[in-house]
């Protein structure tokens, strides 16, 4: 829930639970997160949460493909010269 | 802040849905983010908005990822039951190759046959129902009262659109329209002729077209302008872009500019037209439309949106008062109008009022496709409990291991859905084969692939409720039988529920019996229709249109036309003698009462119209030609209904021309022969112009050359206009086009009729075989002879068929006596066709009887009683 209210005030748009649900069900199954049940609220009706937490080979996983962006950034104005 | 003591719940729907849908494992964390959402929403939204976001939220939860799998851990039930009934349906299919094929084989074939049906259908009520404004607009009828007689026709005087849209402004648009017109169309070196009609601007803007190209709304806005087919246009131009701004040449002597190229946008009874002029230029060629007592044209209105048909009809019953000066105290005409999508399906006028039409065939021919249908269904049921016998024993084990008759039932209904739908793959598969063929014979035009979405649902509908039908008998029959009764072998096939499948197997014949039947007795009044002795001759009589300067030169091309060898007599006339319609009061003879309102109908000819014709004179003469006075010739029913005992030489008048009758010739058919024969007076025209047709009479012998002969004439004497002729006698079938597509399909339909019949009776008599295998083996060893084998096999099955040849003639004889009263010349009841239906019936009963009984009692009994 809290990455859900998160995203949406960085994004400023309304997302569904579905969408926020499918990517962490998908990100759990690849194992770039893992989760534990956590405390149950009133507010919830009484269902406990799940927390979710990302592994170290997402850290990993992340930061590759945060390096692989950055060269690519940095392609681009050089291939913006040579296309002249 | 939510209010915490009164918890507000979000709605219970969507829990319900989440429940069911989504993976047992996921659930708790979801639901419990949803309801935390909810009550996030509850702070910033109101309690409507909070819970329809909910609701939103939910249904947006039906992703994959999220869902239960169908299969691993999470499988619904429903679905692993479902798998599982198909799965024993799959192999108890294999098990039975012929029994499954024979099942397969008759569904698709009674499928196959409702699916044609069904599209012929479809095209009927969408023919003339698919313009936008369908439900504003209407056609004008009229009913003329006289004598005591009502009738009822479309025929409406020329002007009358003209006056209804000035004198009532809820009428929004009106068009007159007449039938096709066929005219001599030329652009630079090409001439053709194409047939088109006459309306008013309005016409466009009522009726839906598609525009190809050109000025949509101003398609007729003036008396030179001319809208044309695409066909047309492609003919003329190469392409339907090139046409637009083009004049185009007609008849010879005027021009028109072409405004707009259209396209049918469905199925039609305006397809013929493949031009439209303005209506004025249709009035400049025919003086009579000035007169408001002629009543020929169509008139369509289109109301204004908002106006009541049924308030504003009666304003206009009494309108041509006033403006037809015949009316009087004896005599009256009301307006009256009629939803024009209503009009191609219900066009028979009966004392006046509108009475079917060719929405009986549509129902006739429902009906019989969902015989055909319950044809194979009853086989298909008969076959399935049959050979669901030898399948006892699986359902006395899963009664024992405690399954729920429901399950049973939803086990044989899942596998006779599936049976029916594959039935329809192949039913489909053939439908694409034969729907070429099927066109051609019902005339029309059904793609597969203009099919909509509706359509398709009555198909796919049509399939699933036949397996359900079909499959309902076994289903619920096979899950009643007590499992100890199973077990123990009580229930031998003599069961109580025989009577039921005998039953069956009678329906089944003596459908097939009426269909075979009927079948033979509509051929036997076609042949009738098609080889009466209507009194004049219609074989070897040519009709060439008279046109351009031909009508001032006819004489020239008589003369010349007949010096050709193999012409033996020419006569010009107004249409043909296959076809004479219109009727007149205006005939005047001596001793005729003041108020007497006999109708005539009326046809001028020139000289040698008997001759020709080949009618046969019983007294006076034929005209001849260069006469100058006014002449008439009678049939025999119009002589009778004047009265005159002396005819020849007497006056008689005809719109005001003085003349004598100078002939009588004996009654022929000049109409359908669904009609009497009424009065006919024939008038010796001395004007060629107002004639259209010149009939020639020819030796059939060499029939090709003269007819070449008469190309070449008519091309050297009218060199503006091709040359276009046809053969009477083919004009005369057109009129019974409708019988004889009934005829062609009502064949086809009652050969499959009986086709399936048969597989099921087959399907019978190869588990009745199978049953008393021993019993067969037995008795052979004991010396029984193969035809005796047979006798005991087929025996039981020809009972049956006997007695529903019995049910079947009487009802069949009823239903075809009110068939034959709808025509005035009509054949007796044919018996020998009962005779020659029933024999049909046995016949191909006992082939197909005979076929497996000789097998089964041919085979060597050793084999049958080997084994125990």
């Amino acid at each position: 829930m809290e990455i859900q209210r998160d995203l949406e005030a960085r994004l400023n748009e309304r997302l569904s639970v579905g969408a926020i649900q499918t990517a962490l069900k998908r990100m759990e199954e690849k194992g770039f997160l893992v989760s534990e049940w956590g405390e149950a609220t009133q507010k919830r009706g009484g269902k406990r949460k799940r927390i979710y937490q990302a592994t170290p080979y997402a850290h990993r996983v992340l930061r590759e493909m945060k390096d692989i962006r950055a060269q690519l950034w940095k392609a681009m104005p050089e291939l913006g010269i040579s296309k002249t | 802040m939510y209010p915490s003591d009164k918890h507000t719940i979000p709605p219970k729907w969507p829990l319900k849905l989440l429940r069911n849908f989504l993976k047992t494992s996921y659930l708790e964390e979801i639901e419990g983010d949803m309801e935390e959402r909810f009550q996030d929403n509850l702070e910033t939204f109101s309690v409507k908005k909070a819970r329809r976001l909910y609701a939103w939220d939910t249904l947006k939860l039906l992703r994959s990822t999220l869902m239960k799998k169908m299969g691993g851990d999470y499988q619904l039930n429903h679905y692993r039951m479902l798998r599982h009934n198909l799965k024993i349906s799959w192999r108890s299919m294999m098990k039975n190759k012929v029994f499954s094929g024979l099942n397969i084989l008759g569904l698709a074939s009674g499928l196959l046959c409702s699916l044609l049906i069904f599209l012929w259908i479809f095209d009927e009520l969408a023919t003339d129902n698919y313009h936008e404004n369908s439900g504003r607009l209407f056609s004008i009828y009229e009913r003329s009262f006289s004598n005591g007689k009502v009738n009822g026709y479309y025929h409406t005087p020329a002007h009358l659109y003209r006056e209804l849209k000035l004198k009532f402004p809820e009428v929004e648009k009106a068009s007159p329209s007449v039938s096709p017109i066929t005219r001599t169309f030329a652009h630079g070196s090409k001439t053709l002729k194409r047939t088109g009609n006459y309306v008013s601007p309005d016409y466009f803007g009522m009726f839906s077209y598609e525009f190809v190209s050109g000025n949509v709304a101003y398609a007729i806005t003036g008396p030179k302008d001319i809208a044309i087919s695409k066909e047309m246009a492609e003919s003329f131009f190469g392409s339907a872009q090139n046409a637009v701004g083009k004049s185009l040449t007609y008849e010879n002597e005027s021009q028109f500019n072409v405004s707009a190229v259209y396209e049918e946008a469905g199925p039609s009874t305006m397809s013929e037209n493949h031009f439209f002029l303005h209506w004025d230029v249709f009035c400049a060629e025919n003086k009579w439309t000035q007169s408001w007592n002629n009543n020929s044209p169509n008139t369509f209105i289109q109301l204004a949106d908002q106006v009541d048909a049924a308030v504003f009809e009666p304003k206009i019953k009494d309108f041509l008062i006033g403006y037809n000066s015949n009316i009087n105290e004896d005599f009256n005409i009301e307006l009256y109008m009629q939803p024009y999508g209503e009009r191609y399906l219900n066009s028979n006028f009966e004392n006046g009022y509108i009475s079917g039409g060719r929405i009986v065939n549509v129902r006739i021919f429902g009906l019989i496709a969902f015989f055909i249908l319950l044809i194979a269904c009853i086989n298909f049921m008969n076959l399935a409990s049959a050979s669901s016998l030898k399948r006892m024993k699986e359902i006395g084990v899963k009664k024992v291991l405690g399954v729920k008759r429901v399950n049973l039932v939803s086990q044989f209904l899942s596998e006779a859905v599936l049976l029916s739908l594959i039935s329809t793959i192949v039913a489909l598969a053939l439908l694409v084969v034969l729907l070429p063929s099927f066109n051609k014979l019902a005339g029309k035009t059904i793609h597969l692939i203009d099919l909509s979405v509706y359509s398709w649902g009555v198909i796919l509908a049509t399939s699933l409720l036949t397996g359900l039908l079909a499959g309902s008998y076994p289903a619920f029959m096979l899950s009643s039988f007590r499992s100890i009764d199973i077990i123990r072998k009580k229930l031998q096939s003599g069961f109580g529920l025989q009577w039921v499948r005998k039953g069956l197997v009678v329906f089944q014949f003596s459908l097939s019996v009426i269909l075979v039947c009927g079948m033979l007795i509509v051929s036997r009044q076609i042949d009738y229709i098609q080889n009466k002795n209507l009194g004049f001759d219609r074989t070897n009589l040519l009709a060439i249109r008279l046109e351009g300067d031909q009508g001032v030169e006819y004489d020239v091309f008589k003369n010349r036309a007949l010096k050709l060898p193999g012409v033996e007599s020419l006569s010009a006339t107004w249409g043909s003698p296959v076809q004479i319609g219109g009727g007149t009061f205006s005939i005047e003879w001596s001793g005729k009462e003041e108020n007497d309102l006999t109708s005539f109908v009326t046809i001028p000819a020139s000289g040698d119209v008997v001759k020709t014709w080949g009618c046969e004179l019983i007294a006076g003469s034929d005209f001849t030609d260069g006469s100058k006075n006014y002449e008439y010739i009678l049939n025999d029913t119009a002589v009778k209904a004047m009265g005159l005992e002396d005819p020849i030489g007497q006056p008689l008048s005809q719109w005001g021309m003085d003349g004598k009758i100078v002939g009588v010739i004996r009654d022929f058919h000049f109409e359908t022969i669904r009609t009497s024969i009424e009065p006919l007076v024939i008038r010796h025209a001395t004007n060629y112009a107002s004639l259209s047709d010149v009939l020639v009479k020819i030796n059939p012998i060499n029939a090709r050359e003269i007819v070449a002969a008469l190309e070449s004439l008519h091309t050297e004497l009218n060199p503006a206009f091709p040359f276009e002729y046809y053969f009477t006698d083919s004009q005369y079938d057109r009129l019974y086009e409708s019988e004889i597509m009934f005829f062609n399909l009502s064949q086809s339909f009652a050969f499959l009729a009986i086709f399936i019949s048969c597989l099921g009776l087959f399907g019978l008599v190869l588990f009745i075989a199978q049953q008393k295998v021993k019993e067969i083996g037995i008795r052979r060893v004991l010396g029984a002879s193969i035809v005796s084998i047979t006798t005991l096999l087929a025996k039981d099955f020809m009972k049956l068929i006997l007695f529903s040849i019995l049910i079947g003639i009487p009802i069949i004889w009823y239903l075809m006596d009110k068939w034959l009263d709808g025509y005035e010349y009509r054949i007796n009841m044919p018996w020998w066709a009962f005779g020659i239906a029933a024999l049909i019936t046995i016949g191909i009963a006992l082939l197909t009887l005979s076929f497996h009984s000789i097998k089964a009692a041919s085979a060597n009994p050793v084999n049958s009683l080997k084994s125990e």
